[in-house]
């Protein structure tokens, strides 16, 4: 073995061990917001499924912004007099940020559950889209820092309670298309309250999902200038029955170079719909083994990931879910069937008593691996009355990948921003200050959201920003791999995600050791296949797509 | 009784006759048997089969000659097998073969070509009650589940017929099902006890409460009549006393046992209530009486304790040494009543009666392992579970089943390492199959070749393990040797047909081999059974079972 390979080698294991100190600077970054959420009882399902949080760079000054969504309160819908808006607070680049929500025209005052970002009429400008309670909304980016709704005239203004969304080019047309996950099909107003009929080990609490009517995820193809159809029945995906639908994520999990959609359910079976072509889609979560857990359960699915953790070119699945119950690892052997590998990755103690919900895969120490992020919190804050061996309020966790297909938890070690309790919910990450080390902005239910900076101790990286120019703009599910030596580091670009969030399109690419790239190959949502050779290291690169 | 259609086969009826046989009769039986065998082999059925009809008619009278009729049977079954192959289509001799493997206690081909019959056209009562009892003996629940939910309509009005299909759903936890059952059978006959009664039983076993006093309301009639019925006044207090209405339920109680002081029910409920109201000098008094009462096991338990005094328990743990297994008295009395009711699935009340044990014996290692058992029951998540079965385990350290069921309540609480070293101490002590399946499934993941092992283990001890079977097939699908794994799913489905999750595991291998239509059939078979079994088994099989 030459001596530079020694010493990578080396290089690579200190950097996976050195311990990494995050800390949360949301104060010294001057974002002031708390998220809405109904009251702080929480007799109402309603009041705790909001949250979500999307980073993205809406001026295109290469900074990375933050949207938070905000809630309401039953009361507030009753009177329609709700005053908690979503907000947008520009990247400054010092490390501060300054809300420019209305500035920038935005501000929506319904009760906003989720958030995706996408470049939908492919001019250079990422628009937002969001999920309510009520009609969800589509905000075009004009270009000079403002937003216009085009709601209505997108067609994607359905109505109900509508939860996780992502974009993806599902037909290849070079036009984002979107999917928006719906939780319930009730009216809030007519909730049952916390009482007798409901019970979390017998003591009375809110009441759903089980026993309430679930909703109907809707599929909308992009026309082109902003404007959407609903196929949901035409692709095959109104077959599959309503479900609890949260978390969403868009892979091409068998690699037959289509974007295929996950759908994570809360106590039913998740979704996986195959992507089979000419804008068809069969479900095949069963069959595929990310229906259920190993053991054949169903589980609370509520939000999810794709990435590839071991580096063996196939994109893996995280879930998060319900207390009592592990979170699950799913392992893709390259056909786009899964295993449960939960167990085996060590992922089975260490999340037991937590409630997840925001995860990401995200090589936060740049050691060329990718470790697991995890936003939690329960649902009822009665479980504080009890010795229940959880809490309402509880800390983020972090899982580092050691490299080998485990995963340790390393939250008590990984600084104090990792020791702090809410009841937490969204999650994104990003390298916010463009230092290649990879942040997180969790959001807090009825609290301050968590702005939590890398300290940048690890390794060398690389952060890829892709523009399509036969494909989408954003260049979504275009597919990366870099190679470093013996290293090949796989990733997709993705729109939404998570826990009703999105995280920055930058692909995020820890690096070890290593002073060079030695090839990154990029396949394109087009088809169209691309090699770049020996590129620097710790610089963010662009590159378009040619033409 | 049977049920016959219209057609060529005449009824069979078992007459039970006390005449013997002379030793000439038996041959000549033995002759016609012989010829209606040579009448089948010549491809004469139809005389084989008039032959056997009238020799099954002569055998019924001679039960001393079962043998022979069990030959007759077989013979019968031979010739409609040979109808059935020339003539697939013929419902009615698919019927008759279904019937004929019941009586031959083949319920798995019973079901099969009853099902058939139905299928075919061959409708009729008879056939489709048989097919649900066929079903449910074959252990294919859904299959009856369906089937029952067909037959059970408002055009059904045979009360005798309703009351049995409402019973076999009953007793397989369908509650819903069969109080439909009830509820016809009660409109088909309105003066008739047993419908209503049935139906209060089924609403308080669905916790209706309301509905329960109301239909028991009728049935006491004038007033409450509680002479008539003890167990159904235990019923109708036990459901005042789960709405809230404790005084009221207490009033009738006493008044029952008052009148019928020689009956158990009144007693065991009573006592109940008293023990959750806080109330134990009351309840022990009761309970007394309950144990001087030579009738005691059949009381008929109703009430269920609403206080988890699992910690209050676990909390009294006391440190002195007590006989591990001791015997006599109260304490004897208190522990049995208690393994009863959590048999029964009643484990606050099961909780209740141990702390009573746990005063007169101390905390004995039965009393502890009962009592972790109970309250794992309760709440898998809470510390006492481990707490009791780890104190059980302190006190007799070859306490096999101890060390089993703590190795369950560390699985529930996600500690796998906890659970593996209590399996493989379990073990250890006494290689029972189910420690070894849940040995090698706590190993199956880290350690395969291990988990293997456990598994074959397990199979070698009692290879009709359907559990055993699965596990294996699990495994063998994680490691890839699928040809072997499905052999061991299928065995499994044989073994206990309605184990969905082998079905759900074969519609993924075969999705993996590229079988789509395979998989797609075992995956519809995994959602049909699971959608089915869903209501039994959040009744029962969500429960850890435990016991002596």
């Amino acid at each position: 073995m030459r001596l530079g390979a020694i010493g990578c080698l080396i290089a690579g294991l200190a950097a996976a061990t050195a311990p990494v100190l995050f800390r949360n600077v949301a104060k010294e970054s001057g974002i002031d917001f708390k998220l809405v959420s109904g009251g702080p009882e929480k007799h109402y399902i309603a009041e705790s499924m909001t949250g979500g949080v999307a980073l993205f760079d809406y001026n295109n000054d290469g900074l990375i912004d933050i949207y938070l969504v905000n809630g309401s309160t039953i009361e507030g819908e009753r009177s329609g007099n709700n005053t908690a808006e979503d907000r947008l607070y520009r990247n400054n680049g010092d490390g501060t940020f300054t809300d420019v929500t209305h500035e920038a025209g935005l501000g929506d005052r319904r009760w906003t559950m989720g958030v995706a970002i996408a470049d939908v009429n492919n001019d250079g400008y990422d628009d937002i889209y969001i999920t309510n309670y009520g009609a969800n909304r589509l905000y075009l980016n004009n270009g000079d820092g403002t937003f216009r709704d085009f709601s209505k005239e997108s067609h994607t203004d359905i109505s109900g309670w509508s939860s996780g969304a992502a974009f993806a080019d599902f037909d290849g047309d070079g036009l984002v298309d979107l999917y928006v996950s719906s939780y319930l099909d009730v009216d809030i107003l007519n909730l049952p309250k916390t009482g007798l009929l409901c019970r979390y080990r017998d003591i009375p609490v809110q009441c759903g999902p089980r026993g309430l009517t679930p909703g109907h995820g809707h599929l909308f193809k992009n026309l082109g200038g902003g404007r959407f159809q609903d196929v949901t029945a035409a692709s095959g995906i109104g077959a599959a029955p309503p479900s609890y639908g949260l978390g969403v994520a868009w892979a091409d999990v068998d690699n037959d170079g289509r974007p295929d959609l996950f759908v994570a359910n809360d106590s039913l079976p998740n979704y996986l719909f195959h992507n089979d072509g000419n804008g068809k889609f069969t479900e095949t979560a069963l069959a595929a083994g990310v229906a259920l857990r190993s053991d054949g359960r169903e589980q609370a699915g509520m939000g999810v990931d794709f990435g590839d953790y071991d580096n063996d070119g196939n994109l893996d699945l995280i879930l998060t879910t319900f207390s009592d119950d592990y979170k699950t690892l799913f392992h893709n052997d390259g056909t786009g069937h899964f295993e449960d590998v939960s167990s085996p990755a060590g992922l089975v103690r260490p999340t037991w008593n937590l409630l997840g919900w925001g995860v990401q895969f995200v090589d936060l120490n740049n050691d060329g691996y990718q470790d697991i992020v995890m936003a939690n919190g329960h649902v009822y804050p009665e479980v504080d009355q009890h010795s229940f061996e959880t809490t309402y309020r509880q800390h983020p966790m972090v899982l580092m990948n050691d490299g080998n297909g485990h995963f340790k938890d390393a939250s008590a070690s990984a600084g104090p921003a990792f020791q702090l309790a809410e009841s937490s919910r969204g999650l994104a990450t990003a390298s916010l200050s463009n230092n290649g080390f990879m942040d997180i902005v969790i959001s807090n239910l009825d609290a301050q959201p968590w702005i939590i900076k890398n300290p940048g101790s690890g390794g060398n990286w690389l952060l890829l920003k892709l523009r399509g120019t036969v494909s989408n703009r954003d260049a979504i599910g275009a597919r990366v791999t870099v190679k470093t030596g013996k290293l090949s580091q796989l990733r997709e670009v993705k729109s939404g995600g998570s826990y009703q969030s999105h995280s920055d399109f930058r692909l995020h690419f820890g690096l070890a050791a290593a002073q060079s790239v030695d090839e990154i190959k990029i396949r394109w949502p087009s088809g169209k296949q691309q090699m770049v050779k020996n590129v620097k290291v710790n610089q963010i690169l662009t590159i378009e797509e040619p033409k | 009784m049977r049920f016959t259609g219209p057609g060529r086969m005449a009824a069979w009826v078992l007459i039970a006759a006390s005449a013997t046989c002379a030793a000439e009769d038996t041959q000549n039986f033995e002759v016609i048997l012989k010829r209606a065998q040579q009448d089948r082999l010549a491809g004469r059925n139809d005389q084989a089969l008039d032959e056997l009809r009238t020799l099954l008619t002569n055998l019924s009278r001679h039960p001393e000659l079962r043998a022979l009729a069990l030959d007759a049977k077989r013979e019968t079954a031979a010739c409609l097998e040979s109808l059935a192959a020339e003539q697939p289509k013929d419902a009615f001799v698919q019927y008759q073969l279904g019937v004929v493997y019941r009586e031959l206690g083949d319920n798995r081909r019973a079901a099969l070509n009853l099902q058939n019959a139905v299928k075919g056209g061959f409708r009729n009562l008879g056939a489709q009650v048989n097919l649900i009892e066929a079903a449910f003996d074959s252990r294919q629940s859904a299959l009856a589940l369906e089937t029952a939910k067909d037959v059970i309509s408002p055009s059904l009005r045979s009360v005798d017929v309703l009351l049995r299909l409402g019973r076999l759903l009953f007793d397989h936890l369908f509650y819903k099902e069969a109080l439909q059952a009830f509820q016809l059978a009660h409109q088909a006959a309105p003066d008739a006890f047993e419908p209503r009664f049935r139906m209060a039983l089924t609403h308080f076993l669905l916790k209706e409460y309301a509905d329960t006093i109301a239909a028991l309301g009728a049935a006491l009639e004038p007033v409450r009549d509680l002479d008539s019925n003890p167990e159904a006044a235990s019923l109708d207090a036990s459901a005042e006393a789960q709405s809230g209405h404790s005084d009221t339920a207490i009033s009738l109680l006493r008044r029952a046992i008052e009148r019928s002081p020689r009956s158990p029910h009144g007693y065991i409920n009573l006592a109940l209530i008293e023990l959750d109201m806080g109330n134990t000098g009351e309840a022990e008094k009761l309970l007394d009486q309950l144990r001087s009462l030579p009738v005691q096991q059949d009381a008929k338990v109703f009430y269920a304790v609403k206080r988890n005094s699992c910690r209050d328990l676990a909390n009294n743990l006391d440190h002195g040494g007590a006989p591990a297994h001791p015997s006599g008295g109260a304490a004897e009395f208190y522990y049995q009543l208690a393994l009863q009711l959590q048999q029964r699935f009643h484990y606050a009340s099961a909780i209740e009666l141990l702390r009573l044990a746990q005063r007169e014996e101390g905390s004995t290692a039965r009393v502890l392992y009962v009592a972790g058992t109970s309250c794992l029951n309760l709440d898998a998540q809470a510390a006492e579970p481990v707490q009791l079965l780890r104190a059980a385990i302190a006190r007799d350290p070859k306490f096999d089943k101890a060390f089993y069921m703590l190795g369950r309540a560390y699985a529930r609480r996600g500690d796998l390492d906890g659970a593996l070293e209590a399996y493989q101490e379990a073990a250890r002590i006494h290689p029972d199959p189910s420690y070894l399946v849940s040995l090698g499934r706590a190993l199956a993941k880290a350690a395969p070749d291990r988990a293997m092992a456990a598994y074959e283990q397990a199979l070698a001890l009692d290879p009709s393990d359907a559990e055993a079977h699965m596990e294996l097939g699990r495994l063998l699908v994680q490691t890839k040797d699928l040809s072997k794994a499905q052999t061991e799913l299928e065995k499994t489905l044989a073994l206990e047909p309605d184990y969905y999750e082998a079905d759900y595991l074969l519609g993924r291998l075969f999705y993996q081999t590229g079988n789509q239509e395979q998989s797609r059939a075992y995956m519809a078979s995994f959602e049909e059974k699971k959608s089915a079994l869903m209501e039994q088994s959040v009744i029962g099989s969500g429960f850890i079972f435990g016991g002596q």
